[in-house]
């Protein structure tokens, strides 16, 4: 049963990918006003990157070719055992906070390498940028999660969640620690105020920026890992928030959890659609607030956790 | 993590059985290997570039592909990332501090409640050191000329970092037995008084972890046999219509600006921009020159002053000791010796 409900989760997950970016697109588009592309567009976008030929730097190594192999790989591996769509997968005790960061930490780096093995000055700038928000967010991510195993005492995400929903508010101070976790989110999934997904300036992209020498395949792979990490962190979330999921494979549960999710999707990303539409992207060199907000709030709710009896 | 241990051995012992210690010595030989891999490696990149600037290389990742596999998996260890024995040695460490975070005294639960963060932070800025010594050194094109007369390494010099890579791996994938094999095994990590937060097998998932990696990358590498187009044109890297060179790469002192700028607090850099124009009409075509220097509020506020003082006390002892009379020196080595005696017994 577990198997069946690890393969469903998997998926699911890599299945709605795609149309958590559209829908997105189309709530922005909703919000300045514009009809916007279909919600279906990406994967279309998709499809016509796995047929389309690739240009490849005669500089690159060995490296450049590993990378959309690793950086996909291990976001799939983050979708098998994170808490997604049930809690009871035959990975669930692979969810340990400390390696879902390390496994995170491993595919920025990979990103990063791709992207400084075709010598280009756009490959630096996403480099330096990418390795900056991925180092300062790790500290945040860790703390977040020391707070929820602390306060739970346990250190695997799938069973953290038993503190997420209306039983956040016998631990109110893990709201401080999920709000940490929102803003890591972000910059995490190159969104809003830390980067500007919809740009292609050298100026202030960051995630574009070290894979502007990929296309064809490659290119789908980077963009599609790029869709299912976004997808991984909503899910996530709204999990915290209303931490229903599947314990059980039965043909209707399933079908209700397909709806919840999709429910789940549309929800996150209207208020992603939402902030994004309400405020500007941040200059690079002010990220340090960002960060510092963000490491504030999520040491402030461990403090509390500890101080809780 | 000698330090928690210390902390915390009035109910977890002074001994072996304490896993602060039992993780220290842990960390000690992971470290040892790691470094030791690292050290031999950077040697061999100072013999092909005839140079130590990070800025003068590059690009030896495509001639050398056997040594900067190699040199990766040394910097994905050093960089604490699973399934190395650093991530394993950090990762049980910070787990065992937060099982014992509301059991401990005030002051080592406050040194704790630190300890989380800054490990944290500084795993993060070792992922950025490593990213940017293996990209600079291995990836791009090369920044000098080099590679022209460069000759593959002698093999005698790639296989001890080989071996010191593979013995990095094993150690994080048998992390466990080889803690028992210190004497201090799996059972004394988690503690059987205290929550079962770690889990005794934390190896085993760390194995599982890396093998489920491993199978969905060889999974994705058998869809790609099928799917998506395979031709290949060759094209240079995005150069904005000039003719593509080293020149266009990021430097190292570069790489790190952002970090630098985020820490300028605690850094105190000082920059100076000297500007010599090179036409009258027109001062904005001109030479800079920019010269940087660094220091750090820990070296100027602690260090400094701390080694002044030791220097001081030191020449002060010294001139006192070295009064030339053996017998005061052979005194001196018997008590030592009586000394070392009893703290051994």
């Amino acid at each position: 049963m577990t198997i069946l409900l690890t393969l469903f989760q998997i998926f699911l997950v890599l299945l709605l990918a795609p149309l958590s970016l559209g829908l997105v697109r189309k709530f922005k588009a909703f919000f300045q006003g514009r009809v916007g592309a279909s919600i279906w567009l990406p994967y279309v976008c998709f499809a016509t990157l796995l047929k389309k030929e690739m240009t490849i730097s005669p500089v690159i190594s060995f490296v450049f070719r590993l990378s959309p192999f690793l950086v996909l790989g291990t976001t799939v591996l983050l979708v098998c055992v994170l808490p997604l769509v049930s809690t009871v997968t035959i990975f669930a005790s692979l969810s340990n906070f400390m390696m879902v960061a390390g496994v995170l930490a491993m595919g920025s780096l990979y990103l990063v390498l791709g992207a400084l093995d075709a010598g280009g000055g756009f490959g630096g700038i996403g480099a330096t940028r990418e390795m900056t928000v991925s180092a300062l967010s790790e500290v945040v991510i860790i703390t977040v999660f020391a707070s929820f195993a602390v306060a739970g005492n346990n250190a695997q995400i799938s069973e953290m969640l038993s503190l997420g929903g209306s039983a956040i508010f016998s631990h109110p101070f893990l709201i401080l620690s999920l709000i940490g976790l929102t803003l890591v989110a972000l910059a995490e999934n190159a969104r809003y105020p830390v980067d500007n997904p919809a740009t292609h300036l050298e100026l202030t992209m960051v995630h574009e920026a070290n894979i502007l020498e990929y296309s064809g395949p490659y290119l789908a792979m980077m963009e599609y890992a790029a869709t299912v990490k976004l997808t991984i962190f909503s899910l996530l979330i709204a999990n915290f928030v209303y931490p229903v999921v599947l314990v059980q494979f039965t043909l209707l549960g399933a079908l209700g959890i397909v709806f919840l999710t999709i429910i789940k999707l549309v929800v996150v990303m209207f208020f992603l659609a939402l902030l994004e539409s309400l405020m500007a992207k941040m200059r690079f060199y002010r990220l340090q607030e960002y960060f510092s907000l963000a490491f504030l709030i999520a040491v402030l709710g461990f403090f509390l956790t500890i101080l809780y009896p | 993590m000698i330090g928690a241990g210390i902390m915390t051995a009035n109910f977890l012992g002074f001994g072996l059985q304490n896993p602060f210690f039992a993780l220290a010595v842990f960390q000690s030989v992971v470290h040892a290997v790691m470094k030791s891999g690292l050290f031999l490696t950077a040697g061999v990149i100072v013999e092909l570039t005839k140079s130590r600037n990070l800025d003068d290389m590059g690009g030896l990742a495509k001639k050398f592909p056997s040594f900067a596999g190699s040199f990766l998996l040394l910097i994905l260890a050093a960089a604490a990332l699973p399934p190395f024995g650093a991530f394993f040695g950090e990762w049980i460490f910070l787990q065992n501090i937060m099982v014992l975070l509301k059991s401990v005294p005030l002051l080592t639960q406050g040194v704790f409640f630190f300890t989380i963060p800054v490990i944290a932070l500084v795993s993060g800025l070792a992922l950025y050191t490593m990213a940017k010594l293996f990209g600079m050194s291995m990836l791009g094109v090369p920044r000098t000329s080099f590679l022209e007369t460069a000759k593959s390494p002698d093999r005698f010099l790639l296989f001890p970092i080989g071996f010191f890579a593979a013995i990095s791996l094993l150690f994080g994938i048998f992390a466990s037995p080889v803690l028992f094999f210190f004497q201090l095994g799996a059972g004394s990590v988690s503690q059987p008084a205290l929550p079962d937060f770690i889990g005794k097998n934390a190896s085993e998932a760390l194995i599982l972890l890396e093998g489920l990696l491993c199978v969905i990358f060889a999974l994705l590498l058998f869809l790609r046999g099928f799917w998506g187009n395979k031709r290949e044109r060759e094209s240079a890297t995005w150069n904005c219509g000039h003719p593509y060179s080293s020149r266009m790469e990021f430097t190292a002192t570069v790489f790190s600006a952002p970090l630098r700028f985020f820490f300028k607090p605690l850094l105190w850099v000082q920059k100076t921009l000297v500007k010599t124009p090179i036409m009258e009409s027109n001062p904005w075509i001109a030479h800079y020159v920019c010269t940087m220097t660094e220091s750090s509020l820990w070296e100027v506020c602690f260090y400094t002053p701390a080694r002044k003082f030791f220097f001081w006390i030191s020449a002060q002892v010294s001139s006192r000791m070295q009064n030339g009379v053996v017998q005061f020196y052979l005194s001196l080595i018997f008590i030592t010796l009586l000394v070392t005696l009893i703290l051994a017994l």
